[in-house]
C-alpha cells in the first residue's frame, strides 16, 4: 500500500486524510496513481500528508500536480499539510510550493 | 604506480579509437554538408564532434591538438551561430583542417614529446592563417550583407521596409542566462530524472527563478504516471559560457527541446523562443514576464515581431524565396542550439533517425581480442556439441536425444549471434572513399558522382578490414584510367559528370561488392597489345574477351601512357587479386569499350564458422560450404560411365568424382568392387556457375569451425580447410570454386 487511509478519515466528515509511503519514485508511480485514482472517486476533500517520503523524484512532483490540478477543474480540495526534507527539497527546486493549497499542522 | 600507467595507456587506446571514429565521422559530415550546405543538424553535428576531440586531446595534455582544434572549432561555432556561411572555400579549408588534426592526433600518439615536424607545422601555420581570416569577419551585420545581399535584391519595398522597422540591435535588460526545457514523453522511462539535471545545473550557477509548467499536464484519469510532461523555463545567474551549460543537459540532449539564450540576448531571440515552445504564445509570454526574463514592454514587442515575422514569411512564399534564406539573412544570431524538427520536414526526421541510429551503433566498445576468443570458444562447443550429439545417437535413449536436439539448436542460435558480433556494416569502409573520390576528382578536373548502394550490408570485421585496400585501388585506378574528362564526356555523348557506383549486397552465403564506372571500358586491342609487349601472353595466342579482360590482373601489367601519382605502376590490380584470394574470395571484370567497366568482387561473409554439407569418400569426411550445394541427386551407373556432363533438367551439368581428385584408393576401389551401386552427385553453385560433386555417400548437416590448414598444405588444391567432427575425426572442407573452375 502507497497511499494509507487514516482511520479516522471519516469522523471528519467526507474528508479523506492520506499518508503517503516512503517511495514516490518511478518504481511505485503506477501503484501511487491507482491508490489515488481509487480515493479520488469517492472523496471531494483530501489532506496529504507527505511526511513519511523518503524518496521522490519528477513522476512523483507530477502525480502530486496532477491531483492538484483534476481537483481545481472537478471543483474539489486537496490540501498537503506535512511535507518531509526530501519532498521540500524538491519541491524548491522545481519552485512549485505555491502550486499547492497548504494547511498548517494542528 | 603500474597500475596508473596501464589505466593511462587503456585511456590512450580508447582515445585512439575514439579519435579515429570521430575524425571519420567529421569527413562524412563535411561531405554530408557539401551536398546541402544549409542542413543545421549536420553543422551541430560537426561541431559536436569535434568539440569532442578537442576535450579528450585535453585530458591527454595533446597540446597541439587542443590549439589546433580550437581554432577550427571556433569557426564551425561561426558557422552554426550563422555569422558566417559554407562556400567552397571553407568546405576546402574545414576538410583540410580535419586532415590536419587528424595528423596531429596521429604524432601526439606516436611521440608526443618531440615536437611537431616542420611541414606539419607549416601547414598548421597556413591552415590557421586562413581560419583567422574567417574569424574575423566575425560582425555579423557585414556578414549579413555579404551574404543577404543577392537575396535583398529581389525583396520588395514593403519587404525591405519590414526589415528596416527590425531593430536588430534592442536587447533585453535581463542579465541572466535564459533556459527553455521541454523534456520528452520518454525521458523517465529512460531512467532520467529531470531533477537531477537542474540539481547539476545549480553547480554552473545559480538558478535565480524556476518555473514549472504544468500545461501539457494530463488529468488524473488520462496521465501515465510514467511519462513526462511537465516543462521548465530557469533564469541562470552564471559566469559559464553557453556550451558548459549546454553540456549539463549532455545526457539528455536526445529527448529533449533545449533552446539557451545567453544574457543580454537580442528581443528577436525570444521571438524565436516563444514562437518554438509548444505552449500558447501569450501563455509562454506571461511566464518570461513572471521568470523576470522579459519586462512587460519587452514582451509586447517581442510579439510584435512575430506578427512581422509571419507576415514576412508569406511574402517570402510568394516571392518563391526558401524560407531558410531569407531567415538566414535576417536573423543574424538565431540562438537554436537543439533544432525543433519541423514534423512537416520528413527528410530531415528520417535522416536524423538514421544518425541516431549510426551513433547507436558506434556505442559499443569490446575489445577484438575478446571476440575472437568468444568466437574460438563457440568454435569448441559447436565441435564438442556434435560430438555430445553424436554419443547420444548412439544411446538411443528418447529423452537424451530430445534434450541433446535442443541443445544443438541452442548452441547454432549462439554461434549465429556470436558471428554477427563480429558482423560490421560495410557502409562506414564505402564512406571513406567519398573523400578519396572528391579529392582526386578535383585534382584530375574530372567531375564524379560516387553512389553507394546497400552500405547497410554486413560483413565480418576482419574482412572488411582486408578488403578495404583492394577496394581503395580498384576506385583509384576507376578513376585514374576509367573516367574520362569532362571535355571526352561531353564529345562521347556523355554526361559530363560521370557516376562511379559502389554496390553490396549478399548472395547465398557470399558478400558481393561491385565497382562500377560509365567510363572508357577496357579496350581488347591495347590490353593484348600491352600482354604481348610485356610477354605475358605470346603474339599469336587467340584469348576470349573474358580472358583478355582478366589479363589485367597479371602481375606487372599496366597500360597507363603516363605514370601518375594516382595508379599506373602496374603493381597495383594483381597485389589486389592477391589479396582477394587471400579472403577465400574471387574477383571479375566486365567491360564494354565505351561504356564503363565493371568489378565483381565475391568474399564469404565469414571466416570462422560455416554451415557444412557433411559427404563421405572411401573412408574419409568431406564438408561442403552448405550454402553453396543446391540439391542432391542419385547418378545411375550407366550416365556415370558416359563422361564427365549429365543432363540436369535440360542443363549440360559438369561432374567430377572426389574420389579421382583427392585419389582415394578406398572409393576407388569400392567404385569397381560394387557394380550397379548408387552414386551421389551434390549439386553445388557458385557465382552463377553449377557443377556436380560425386561422393559415396550423403551424411547431412553439419556445423563446421574452421581450421586454417598449416604452411605445408597451403598450396592444396581444392581443400579450403579442415575441421573436427564430433567424433574427433578431421575432414577436409572442400573448396567449391577452385573445384568448379577447374571443371567448367
Amino acid at each position: 500500500m502507497s497511499f494509507t487511509k487514516r482511520e479516522d478519515s471519516n469522523q471528519k466528515k467526507g474528508i479523506c486524510v492520506l499518508d503517503a509511503s516512503p517511495d514516490m519514485t518511478i518504481y511505485c508511480a503506477a501503484n501511487n496513481l491507482a491508490e489515488i485514482k481509487g480515493y479520488y472517486a469517492e472523496f471531494n476533500h483530501f489532506e496529504l500528508n507527505l511526511s513519511d517520503v523518503e524518496e521522490i523524484d519528477s513522476s512523483g512532483i507530477q502525480l502530486l500536480l496532477a491531483l492538484k490540478q483534476s481537483a481545481t477543474k472537478d471543483g474539489k480540495q486537496v490540501f498537503l499539510n506535512a511535507i518531509s526534507n526530501p519532498v521540500a527539497e524538491v519541491m524548491d527546486v522545481l519552485n512549485i510550493r505555491s502550486h499547492f493549497d497548504w494547511i498548517q499542522p494542528e | 604506480m603500474n597500475d596508473e600507467t596501464d589505466y593511462l595507456a587503456e585511456g590512450r587506446q580508447v582515445f585512439v579509437e575514439e579519435s579515429s571514429e570521430l575524425l571519420q565521422q567529421a569527413e562524412y559530415i563535411l561531405l554530408k554538408l557539401e551536398d546541402e550546405p544549409d542542413n543545421d543538424e549536420l553543422i551541430n553535428d560537426l561541431f559536436r564532434t569535434i568539440h569532442t576531440i578537442k576535450g579528450s586531446a585535453g585530458l591527454f595534455g595533446f597540446d597541439d591538438v587542443v590549439a589546433f582544434t580550437h581554432v577550427a572549432e571556433s569557426v564551425m561555432d561561426q558557422l552554426r551561430d550563422k555569422e558566417i556561411f559554407l562556400n567552397d572555400d571553407l568546405m576546402g579549408l574545414l576538410l583540410d583542417s580535419r586532415d590536419q588534426i587528424s595528423q596531429l592526433v596521429a604524432h601526439a600518439l606516436d611521440n608526443a614529446e618531440v615536437p611537431i615536424g616542420d611541414s606539419l607545422r607549416e601547414t598548421g601555420e597556413e591552415l590557421l592563417k586562413n581560419l583567422h581570416q574567417y574569424l574575423d569577419i566575425k560582425t555579423p551585420n557585414s556578414s549579413i550583407v555579404i551574404t543577404a545581399e543577392s537575396e535583398l535584391k529581389v525583396l520588395t519595398e514593403s519587404e525591405i521596409a519590414l526589415e528596416l522597422t527590425e531593430p536588430e540591435s534592442e536587447k533585453v535588460t535581463n542579465d541572466y542566462w535564459h533556459i527553455s526545457i521541454r523534456f520528452n514523453r520518454n525521458v523517465l522511462a529512460n531512467g532520467m530524472d529531470p531533477l537531477s539535471f537542474f540539481r547539476y545545473l545549480e553547480t554552473v550557477g545559480d538558478i535565480i527563478n524556476m518555473t514549472t509548467l504544468t500545461t501539457d499536464l494530463p488529468s488524473l484519469n488520462d496521465i501515465n504516471p510514467e511519462e513526462s510532461y511537465l516543462g521548465f523555463e530557469i533564469s541562470l545567474a552564471s559566469t559559464a559560457s553557453k556550451e558548459a551549460i549546454a553540456e549539463v543537459f549532455e545526457f539528455v540532449l536526445a529527448d529533449c527541446q533545449l533552446q539557451i539564450l545567453s544574457p543580454r540576448s537580442k528581443l528577436s531571440d525570444y521571438t524565436q523562443l516563444i514562437y518554438a515552445l509548444p505552449e500558447e504564445n501569450i501563455a509562454i509570454g506571461e511566464t518570461l514576464v513572471a521568470s523576470g526574463a522579459l519586462t512587460e514592454d519587452e514582451l509586447l514587442k517581442a510579439l510584435e515581431y512575430q506578427n512581422v515575422d509571419i507576415d514576412k514569411q508569406t511574402i517570402v512564399t510568394e516571392e518563391n524565396i526558401t524560407l531558410d534564406k531569407i531567415t538566414n539573412a535576417l536573423m543574424d544570431d538565431v540562438i537554436i542550439d537543439k533544432n525543433i524538427v519541423d514534423a512537416s520536414n520528413v527528410d530531415t526526421a528520417l535522416d536524423k533517425q538514421k544518425q541516431v541510429k549510426e551513433v547507436e551503433q558506434q556505442s559499443v566498445r569490446v575489445n577484438a581480442e575478446k571476440l575472437g576468443d568468444l568466437i574460438n570458444l563457440v568454435g569448441e562447443l559447436v565441435i564438442s556439441s556434435a560430438h555430445t550429439e553424436l554419443k547420444a545417437k548412439q544411446t538411443e535413449q528418447a529423452e537424451l536425444l530430445e534434450t541433446v536436439e535442443n541443445l544443438t539448436r541452442l548452441v547454432e542460435e549462439i554461434r549465429d549471434a556470436t558471428l554477427s558480433l563480429r558482423m560490421v556494416q560495410i557502409g562506414d569502409t564505402f564512406n571513406r572513399f567519398k573523400r578519396v573520390v572528391r579529392d582526386l576528382s578535383k585534382d584530375m578536373g574530372k567531375k564524379i558522382d560516387l553512389q553507394i548502394v546497400g552500405g547497410d550490408t554486413e560483413l565480418d570485421k576482419t574482412v572488411v578490414e582486408k578488403i578495404s585496400d583492394p577496394l581503395m585501388h580498384l576506385i583509384r585506378n576507376s578513376l585514374d584510367h576509367g573516367i574520362e574528362k569532362p571535355n571526352i564526356r561531353t564529345a562521347n555523348g556523355k554526361s559530363e559528370t560521370a557516376t562511379v557506383k559502389l554496390e553490396a549486397y549478399h548472395d547465398s552465403g557470399s558478400i558481393v561488392i561491385e565497382i562500377t564506372d560509365d567510363g572508357a571500358g577496357l579496350n581488347p586491342e591495347i590490353l593484348t597489345a600491352k600482354a604481348i609487349e610485356n610477354g605475358i601472353i605470346s603474339a599469336n595466342q587467340q584469348l576470349t574477351l573474358p580472358e583478355i579482360h582478366r589479363l589485367i590482373f597479371a602481375p606487372g601489367f599496366s597500360t597507363a601512357k603516363e605514370i601518375t601519382n594516382i595508379s599506373g605502376r602496374g603493381v597495383g590490380m594483381d597485389v589486389v587479386n592477391k589479396n582477394i584470394d587471400a579472403l577465400r574470395g574471387q574477383i571479375s571484370v566486365n567491360s564494354e569499350l565505351g561504356e564503363g567497366t565493371s568489378f565483381t568482387i565475391r568474399l564469404p561473409l565469414t571466416l570462422a564458422i560455416i554451415d557444412g554439407f557433411q559427404v563421405q569418400v572411401g573412408q574419409s569426411s568431406y564438408v561442403i560450404p552448405l550454402d553453396l550445394v543446391e540439391e542432391c541427386i542419385a547418378l545411375d551407373e550407366q550416365q556415370a560411365k558416359k563422361g564427365e556432363y549429365i543432363n540436369l533438367r535440360g542443363e549440360v551439368m559438369p561432374y567430377i568424382h572426389l574420389s579421382e581428385i583427392f585419389n582415394d584408393e578406398d572409393s576407388l576401389n569400392s567404385t569397381l568392387d560394387k557394380p550397379g551401386r548408387r552414386y551421389n552427385i551434390v549439386v553445388v553453385e557458385y557465382a552463377g556457375q553449377k557443377a556436380g560433386l560425386v561422393v559415396d555417400e550423403l551424411l547431412g548437416e553439419h556445423q563446421t569451425v574452421i581450421k586454417p590448414l598449416g604452411k605445408v598444405f597451403q598450396n592444396l588444391k581444392g581443400i579450403s580447410g579442415a575441421t573436427i567432427l564430433g567424433s574427433g575425426e578431421v575432414a577436409m572442407i572442400i573448396d567449391v570454386p577452385s573445384l568448379i573452375r577447374r571443371v567448367v
